[in-house]
């Protein structure tokens, strides 16, 4: 085992979320979970199909945010082994989504921060995808854009991300990031800002 | 709409895209994956834990219907039955966690199930030395037999001993902190007595205990850096919030540390309620490297609780390795 397995384990008390926090606009009305008492088969069997459906979406949540599609998936993983070893997560929850997304948000950070551990440690992870090394996406400016959101802050790079990938309004990236709207477009409008000085764009 | 935003669009559909779907079809499926890398091998023991309940075969936590689920159980380690074969039931249910929720939770949550409900008012012990007086709410299950996660046959007894008072709450007496042996981490500990055992991480003894005011579970690892790094590192995880207090000290002759929350730390997701819990961890160093089911060593106990009790269960480590 590595440092980094041992370092990036433990987001047990990660999650303090509660249905509230995690709520938002942007789940289907088909993914709502109607939790009533719910054995653990039929948790297991709703985790699994929670998985199936939405696990390469939030993979690709987590590699914008975290680089590299291995550690993203890792990231995807923990949640979903966390959920099923406690399905009780999910009770109470009408939007499954909101939820998930903001627990992968929660775990790419833990990444950041065991990577920090990580490098005192040097334990290496895998090229970003928009490192040259990495030759998985075309396009200079792509890699250049990426390259300056990934020096921006964490929150920066979220709020980022959730708005121009997954297309959320203020008020559900408030939700996943679990921050006040006003914090959202404030954090927005610097991000942006920062962007375009590190890019040398006018807005 | 400006161009740094269509860059930005652009650009993170473009990265996207390079996650392709083939690949992620080698990601395991839920079942099989392990919550924490490090204690992996209890986990896929967990998962390789098959019951056989009648003339039906039910594989705790694997997927029904789900064909890839038998080849990924076989690479794993000899399935070993963790609940003895029992009647002739067809349905087999987990009993639903309901210490710390009220009466009438407890009550929709299991006669939902298809259990059978037993409430008994806890009673309160009076004569042994050393007893705890506790004001807790009115109607909170504080005991349930068989404890949360527990596999029963359908229509299965379940008794949950509630403390009874008038009013809003209720004045329940507690023996004092009992001994735990975790046979499987070689260590034994103090906790309260009405923490019930989560029996959800497989066959062994269990290594996570709750209840209505805390929560115990002992994890350990493999850090070959030692323990001043591991202690760093868990301490450096966002559970114990930006400046977490790390205090080195002996535990039960081995070298250690205690890892307490800053104030920033978040809280511990409570299903049902009742205090807000933060985690705190104390690391200690095996006296010789314990061997994991699977064949690797750890070297390191990590047991986490909320800070509260964090002292009394560092003063009652025993380690038996």
């Amino acid at each position: 085992m590595t440092g980094d397995q041992a370092l990036a384990a433990d987001w047990e008390s990660e999650w303090p979320m509660t249905a509230n926090a995690a709520g938002g606009a942007a789940g289907t009305s088909s993914d709502a979970v109607a939790l009533g008492p719910l054995s653990a088969p039929e948790a297991a069997d709703l985790v699994a199909g929670l998985f199936r459906a939405h696990a390469a979406d939030l993979v690709r949540l987590a590699v914008l945010l975290v680089g590299d599609q291995a550690t993203a998936e890792d990231v995807v993983q923990d949640v979903f082994a966390r959920l099923q070893r406690s399905p009780g997560r999910l009770r109470g929850l009408d939007k499954p989504v909101p939820y998930l997304r903001t627990a992968v948000v929660n775990g790419c950070r833990s990444v950041h921060r065991s990577r920090r551990r990580a490098r005192l440690l040097r334990v290496p992870h895998e090229p970003p995808v928009w490192s040259a090394e990495a030759a998985a996406l075309a396009g200079e400016d792509r890699r250049a854009v990426l390259a300056a959101v990934a020096r921006l802050s964490g929150r920066q790079r979220e709020v980022l991300v959730l708005r121009y990938y997954a297309g959320l309004a203020d008020l559900d990236i408030a939700g996943a990031l679990q921050v006040s709207r006003g914090t959202v477009s404030s954090t927005l409008s610097r991000a942006l800002a920062a962007l375009a000085r590190e890019l040398r764009e006018e807005l | 709409m400006n161009r740094i935003e269509d860059r930005l669009r652009d650009a993170f559909a473009a990265a996207a895209e390079t996650v392709q779907p083939e690949s992620l079809a080698v990601l395991p499926e839920p079942s099989h994956m392990t919550r924490r890398r490090h204690v992996s091998a209890l986990a896929a023991a967990a998962a390789v834990a098959v019951v056989v309940v009648g003339a039906s075969v039910i594989a705790p936590l694997a997927l029904a219907g789900d064909h890839r689920a038998p080849s990924a159980l076989g690479g794993a380690a000899v399935p070993s039955p963790s609940v003895p074969a029992s009647g002739a039931s067809a349905s087999a249910i987990f009993v639903p966690f309901v210490v710390g929720a009220s009466v009438a939770q407890a009550e929709a949550l299991l006669s939902g199930a298809g259990l059978d409900v037993t409430v008994q008012a806890l009673a309160n012990a009076t004569d042994a030395p050393g007893t705890v007086t506790e004001q807790i709410p009115a109607g909170t299950v504080m005991e349930q037999i068989p404890a949360g996660g527990t596999l029963v046959a359908s229509g299965a007894a379940v008794t949950v001993m509630v403390a009874a008072g008038s009013g809003s709450s209720a004045t329940i007496t507690l023996a004092p902190p009992r001994l735990v042996t975790m046979a499987q981490v070689a260590v034994t500990i103090a906790i309260e007595r009405i923490w019930q055992p989560n029996s959800g991480e497989g066959p062994g003894s269990p290594t996570y205990y709750s209840g209505v005011d805390g929560f115990v579970e002992a994890s350990p690892f493999l850090q070959p850096l030692g323990l001043h790094a591991a202690c760093t590192a868990i301490a450096s995880q966002h559970a114990y919030g930006s400046h977490p207090q790390i205090t080195y000290r002996s535990i039960d002759g081995q070298p250690g540390c205690l890892i307490m929350p800053s104030g920033d730390a978040p809280v511990w997701y409570r299903l049902y309620g009742g205090p807000a819990l933060r985690d705190s961890s104390m690391l200690v160093a095996y006296r010789k490297a314990l061997r994991a089911p699977a064949g690797n060593y750890l070297n390191i106990l990590q047991i986490s609780t909320d800070p509260a009790h964090l002292q009394q269960i560092v003063d009652s480590v025993q380690l038996h390795h």
